[in-house]
């Protein structure tokens, strides 16, 4: 994925290893990567959120329950913070769901990233109860949203740049350190889920089957209770094992890249039927997936330029 | 200033590989607050043995006894799935006696702000639903007070105890 002149002439000295490794790092991206980023991961963060927000009062005032403070080296209570007002409540949801949403617009990026995701990292940190992997990822991927370029393209912010600057022409390419960042973070979840998955009872028990029964059961997965055949199951399971193990293998390769990519799609199309309200977990990693290893052809016709 | 993000960037994404992969090395390197963002590759690990639902029964002061309450009015956020609030805090505590006692106060005192049926204390309970092997014909789930399941399947962890169901009852009176 070497681009410009840099990378060429850059030599085999520590400098020229230096430049080419800076090179990969934060050469340009096309600007559509960035601002697919910006766009759908507020947006499934703030649907994550949206059930719980509506009930701001209970989840964050005193009028709700709420786990005393344990004291003490509790990993299920990382740190205690204590009730807040009523209407403090209302205007922590009120913000979270305008700083998520102007995010995604790119309206103030920079003002509503670092709002949002200091929201974000305190309703994670304010209660366990309330901390899953969707909000524990949202601090982080806001932020490395917020201190990119990701504003500059497809964006409320650029349209005011240009409507003050009509000459302005948009850049078709940004900063790429973000969409890295988050290539080298999907690839590296998924090969450390696959490993968490062996180590566990992928390799000897039906836990797919498992997983199908209990209050996250849809209609398609009682549906494929029924019908899909036992070995169903177990194919299912090899495939996601190979697939999150092997993951860094596949999408660093050009001619797996594809298929990779379609299976990860795939997976986390079953997880969002399957299993209910995980659905934003999986519109939040398939948003990931398309942003960062979609072909730049299949990212135009979804953000064309105009 | 993008080297230091870089940085930052490549000691999280270790962090979330390391905790994954279950090195256990986060955990001794990292503040509690800070392990909390990067526990999120141990996903689905285990197979599940039961599907686990979670009860109250209700102390009612009118004689009515203990009976299964409805907790979707005091547990509004994802109510009916396993995301919600009293089926977290089970989860998490249930060999917690201060936690359990917690629930016990704030469930006693939000039926009376809503002015349902008065009642005195609670009685906390699982149940735990054997899944089948692969292949077995099943009925589609749906949530059952915890009577309709047979007494091997249910749990009891926490029991107001009845001195203070008595005076709970008697202030309600």
């Amino acid at each position: 994925m070497k681009r410009g002149a840099e990378a060429k002439r850059s030599g085999d000295s520590p400098e020229g290893a230096r430049a080419r490794v800076a090179h990969w790092l934060f050469g340009p991206q096309p600007a559509s990567r960035l601002a697919f980023l910006r766009i759908f991961v507020p947006l499934a963060i703030v649907g994550f959120l949206a059930s719980r927000l509506v009930h701001a009062d209970l989840w964050l005032s005193p009028a709700g329950f709420h786990v005393p403070d344990l004291g003490g080296d509790n990993w299920r209570q990382p740190l205690y913070l204590p009730t807040i007002p009523l209407w403090a409540a209302w205007s922590v949801a009120a913000l979270t769901v305008l700083s998520g949403l102007s995010l995604a617009a790119g309206f103030l990026t920079r003002f509503s990233g670092a709002l949002f995701c200091a929201l974000t990292a305190y309703l994670t940190l304010f209660d366990r109860l309330e901390a899953f992997t969707v909000t524990k990822l949202a601090p982080v991927f806001v932020l490395a949203l917020c201190i990119s370029q990701a504003g500059k393209r497809f964006s409320v912010d650029a349209w005011l740049a240009r409507r003050r600057d009509p000459d302005r022409k948009p850049p078709s390419e940004l900063a790429g350190g973000t969409v890295r960042f988050f290539q080298l973070f999907l690839v590296t979840m998924y090969s450390a889920s696959g490993i968490a998955k062996a180590r566990g009872d992928w390799l000897s028990k039906a836990v797919v089957w498992s997983q199908l029964h209990d209050d996250y059961q849809t209609a398609i997965s009682w549906w494929m209770v029924h019908t899909v055949p036992g070995w169903g199951f177990s194919a299912l399971q090899w495939l996601t094992l190979a697939f999150e193990i092997g993951a860094p293998l596949w999408f660093a390769l050009k001619w797996t890249r594809k298929p990779a990519l379609v299976v990860g799609l795939g997976m986390h199309f079953m997880i969002g039927i399957l299993f209910g309200p995980v659905i934003w977990f999986a519109l939040l990693m398939s948003a990931l997936l398309i942003a960062c290893f979609a072909p730049e052809a299949w990212l135009a016709k979804l953000l064309p330029s105009g | 200033m993008r080297w230091l993000a870089a940085a930052f960037g490549a000691l999280y994404i270790a962090c979330v590989w390391l905790d994954g992969a279950g090195t256990g090395l986060p955990d001794k390197l990292l503040p509690l607050p800070a392990r909390t963002f990067i526990q999120v590759s141990q996903l689905f690990p285990h197979a599940a043995k039961d599907a686990i639902e979670w009860h109250a029964k209700a102390w009612r002061c009118d004689g009515g006894g203990f009976q299964e309450l409805d907790l979707a009015p005091d547990f509004p956020i994802h109510a009916g799935d396993k995301e919600n609030r009293f089926d977290r805090a089970m989860c998490f505590y249930l060999r917690n006696h201060t936690v359990l006692s917690a629930i016990d106060e704030y469930l006693v005192r939000a039926e009376h702000k809503a002015g349902r049926p008065a009642i005195g204390g609670v009685m906390l309970l699982s149940v735990r639903i054997p899944i089948p092997p692969p292949g077995t014909d099943e009925e589609r789930y749906h949530f059952k007070p915890a009577n309709d399941y047979p007494p091997s399947e249910r749990r009891y962890w926490y029991v107001t105890p009845s001195e203070i169901r008595d005076e709970r009852c008697a202030e309600q009176r």
